[in-house]
């Protein structure tokens, strides 16, 4: 049973999916028509289920360059009478927030959904930014579900809650939300015929007035006021369980809730909000009179605790309140069974002797290693990496005199062994901008910045203008590996074919960059260490703004194309086992065996540049992948 | 069935994560609620993977509480250790591979990959009933280099008496889509030859 026949399994049916393709079928149970976004963890997923199955079930579903485009073009569209649907990983919620806060003035005609994935933990986030901040700035309904059937169900609630305010919904997952997979029962899909139509009315749609745009404030002001009825009246926000002790919840937080009171076999009532913005003041008040303690269980900020103690402030509540500090849940990382369990010993004054901890008694016999995340076998960015460190000594500078600004993707994992290559990785884009910085306050060496294709359209254009117009001294690499890998290999600008079997126009990176006015445009093959090395020091020559695009596809990508190498093989004659071609690539694929170096053919994707930073020319090659460059493209 | 946690070990591309899918489209066909959860870092390749598949009728979250494993299944022996630490008890079934997969701080030469007689007399310290097998080098010596996670799956349910051996077999057939016919023979291979397979490893 392919993933396409679980997701579009008949209504009724239990099936096995992921929490995003649980978002997925319920966006396809809305009949929604657009649907857009930018990769990103937790939240690829989503349209990388869309998006094949677009055609099939009549719908529009791309990436796009960024989350701001993503969510203007379902703006777009949610105006003009269509449902539709924006994806992004949290931070997106920055740079799609300028859009998204105007937003709120304006409204939708059809409902609008913006799927913001946090990733408490963080497991594969700069920040643990908190999001549900996000909808009270904003000023949009906040809908969270709590698990995957919830997951997919609430979709549904959230396009009907959408129509009835014409606000679009920020609807908020998590990591363990967006990435567990459960049974679920899929339901009914929704066809009702959608119009499009375009509406002129410029008090609603131009902010350039200001009493036009204080108006509006009030007009949004008014349509929260009825989001909590609505709400309710689609079955959002409940209680379960009774008793005196109340435990207030919301998220996947409620799993480890829930759990925990089964094993404990504890009596309490769960309060589980699901609407979180605008916060159900009426739906506590009506539920909290019975409680004499609450225990508020949440991941990261105190949200609803600080909502809480204002509602129980403002009517002047006898109750005692358990939050972050009293109950010893932490404002960092993920909760798990575990810290709910020992909140609860505290809150429900249990003995600690309950479960007893296996490891306290053992002893860690064995010093484990760390295994940080490595470049896969064949990694391009190896190689541009290793040219890059290459090229500034040759150049007669030390590693620690040229700053290389990295950016956000794959590349970002050259700061481990034994590359240690860049010095920052901040935001997308960011690696110019800081660049540009260091350069402006005066830093007389070189300055290099790293960036990947798809970052580079992303966020790093404007930036590389800024640098041209300003006439900086600037090395930018670009790192094209024809994909973002990162998140799972989606088309980026340059693809000429999207997931849905769309045929697009390529936007080639040389074309931007020799648009916006760099001159020293160069373009070389990873896999070629002597030509990076080569091209990197002219450049680090030359004045004004450079440009290196660094390009060869994602050897993962390729590899699952059938395209991939002969490893060399090692001429043990010649071969004085110094593991240079071990330390200096750091590559999975060849490894200090008992002092000898040993290729594991099976995992080796055939690159040669183990063979390259031989000093003893010991590696009889095989296959030559810089011959076969333009089959990759 | 209450509740049966399982922790599955793995180093990105092992197919830890298939493995968790086909377990928990197993269960789903046996009629239990499923709950599987994963931890991964960022890496498509090479780095930690942890999945966990809850089963039964109790289960809500898709974490395993810490010492709450019934089962570790270790695709590579550093990391059964790793998690056996943190989610064994004294009575976790533990599997584990034997076949190690370097770090790149081993492989740079800054820490060393520990001895593996060591990580498997820690794990066996950790709970008795460990069994450790060379899985991958018998599904290779099958011609099914990648197929680890099949072979680790057959002696769990050969261990274990949760599911019928057919609805691991219909789990594979939903997720594993390449040579799809030989993974199932293989696993019916590990079933009937587990003893044998054991003994042949114990040495």
């Amino acid at each position: 049973m392919s993933l396409a026949e679980r997701v579009l399994a008949e209504p009724g049916k239990r099936v096995l999916l992921m929490g995003n393709e649980a978002i997925a079928r319920g966006v396809i149970e809305s009949n929604v028509k657009v649907a857009s976004g930018y990769p990103g963890t937790p939240s690829s997923e989503i349209i990388m289920t869309l998006a094949p199955l677009s055609k099939k079930v009549g719908m529009y579903a791309e990436w796009a360059t960024n989350e701001k485009v993503a969510f203007e073009i379902a703006l777009g569209a949610a105006m003009s009478g269509i449902r539709s649907l924006a994806t992004m990983k949290a931070p997106g919620y920055n740079v799609a927030s300028d859009s998204i806060v105007s937003a709120a003035y304006t409204g939708v005609n059809k409902g609008l959904v913006i799927v913001i994935a946090d990733d408490p933990g963080p497991h594969t986030t700069q920040t643990e930014q908190d999001n549900r901040w996000a909808a009270k700035l904003a000023k949009l309904p906040m809908i969270e579900p709590s698990n995957v059937q919830e997951a997919l169900d609430y979709v549904k609630k959230a396009y009907v809650l959408s129509e009835r305010l014409q606000l679009p919904i920020i609807y908020r997952t998590t990591t363990r939300v967006n990435h567990t997979v459960s049974d679920v029962v899929v339901g009914e899909f929704i066809n009702e015929k959608q119009e499009v139509f375009v509406e002129y009315n410029p008090e609603r749609y131009i902010r350039a007035s200001m009493s036009w745009n204080r108006r509006r404030h009030e007009w949004l002001l008014e349509q929260l006021s009825k989001a909590e009825k609505y709400a309710s009246e689609l079955g959002l926000n409940r209680i379960e369980g009774e008793g005196e002790d109340c435990i207030l919840t919301s998220g996947v937080s409620y799993t480890y809730v829930k759990e925990n009171l089964k094993r404990l076999q504890i009596d309490a009532s769960i309060i589980k909000l699901e609407l979180t913005y605008p916060w159900p003041e009426k739906f506590l008040l009506d539920n909290i009179t019975k409680c004499k303690r609450i225990l508020v269980v949440e991941e990261l900020d105190p949200y609803l605790e600080e909502h809480l103690r204002q509602t129980v402030q403002r009517h002047g509540l006898e109750l005692e309140i358990w939050g972050k500090n009293e109950a010893g849940i932490p404002l960092v990382g993920e909760l798990n069974p575990t810290i709910v369990y020992n909140a609860f010993l505290r809150f429900f004054n249990l003995n600690s002797t309950i479960k007893n901890n296996p490891q306290k008694n053992r002893v860690n016999k064995v010093r484990l290693p760390q295994r940080p995340p490595p470049m896969c076998p064949g990694c391009p960015h190896r190689g541009s990496y290793m040219g890059l460190l290459k090229a500034i000594q040759k150049s007669g500078y030390r590693k620690r005199e040229v700053p290389i600004m990295g950016d956000i993707g794959c590349y970002a994992l050259s700061l481990e062994p034994p590359l240690e290559a860049i010095w920052t990785e901040h935001a997308m884009g960011a690696s110019i901008g800081l660049a540009l910085g260091i350069k402006i306050a005066g830093y007389d060496k070189p300055v290099i910045a790293t960036i990947g294709d798809s970052t580079f359209f992303h966020a790093g254009m404007p930036a590389l203008v800024e640098a041209v117009n300003k006439n900086i001294d600037l090395l930018v690499m670009i790192l094209d590996n024809l994909s973002i890998a990162m998140t799972g290999h989606q088309s980026t600008p340059e693809s000429t074919i999207t997931e849905s079997g769309r045929k697009v126009k390529p936007v080639k990176i040389e074309d931007v960059v020799r648009g916006i006015g760099v001159e020293y445009v160069r373009i070389v093959d990873p896999f070629n260490l002597e030509e990076v090395v080569e091209a990197v020091k002219d450049a680090l020559n030359k004045p004004g703004v450079k440009v290196i695009i660094a390009r060869r596809e994602c050897a993962l990508q390729a590899w699952r194309r059938g395209i991939s190498y002969k490893p060399p093989v090692i001429d043990r004659s010649k071969c004085t086992n110094c593991m240079a071609c071990v330390r200096a690539t750091g590559c999975p694929a060849i490894i200090d065996a008992g002092g000898k170096p040993l290729i594991i053919e099976e995992q080796c994707y055939g690159c040669n540049l183990c063979a390259q930073v031989c000093p003893f020319d010991a590696f009889v090659l095989r296959d030559n992948p810089l011959l076969k460059v333009d089959e990759h493209e | 069935m209450n509740e049966y946690n399982i922790v599955i070990a793995s180093v990105g591309g092992q197919g830890g994560l298939t493995l968790s899918r086909i377990i928990g489209q197993a269960a789903l066909l046996k009629g239990y609620r499923v709950r599987i959860g994963e931890t991964l870092g960022m890496s498509q390749r090479g780095g930690i993977v942890q999945s966990y598949v809850r089963i039964g009728d109790t289960v809500e979250s898709p974490i395993v509480g810490e010492g709450e494993a019934d089962a570790i299944l270790g695709l590579e022996p550093v990391e059964a250790l790793r998690a056996a630490r943190r989610y064994a008890n004294n009575n976790t079934l533990i599997i584990v591979n034997t076949e190690p997969i370097h770090t790149i701080t081993t492989i740079a030469g800054r820490e060393k990959y520990p001895p593996l007689l060591d990580i498997l007399d820690e794990l066996r310290t950790i709970s008795q009933n460990m069994i450790a097998i060379n899985a991958t080098e018998y599904a290779k010596n099958k011609g099914l280099p990648y197929s680890t996670n099949v072979v680790v799956l057959a002696v769990f349910a050969s261990k274990t008496n949760i599911m019928e051996p057919e609805y691991y077999i219909k789990g594979i057939k939903t997720f594993v889509r390449r040579l799809t016919k030989e993974n199932i023979e293989l696993f019916n291979d590990v079933l009937r030859n587990v003893n044998k397979i054991m003994t042949m490893f114990s040495q």
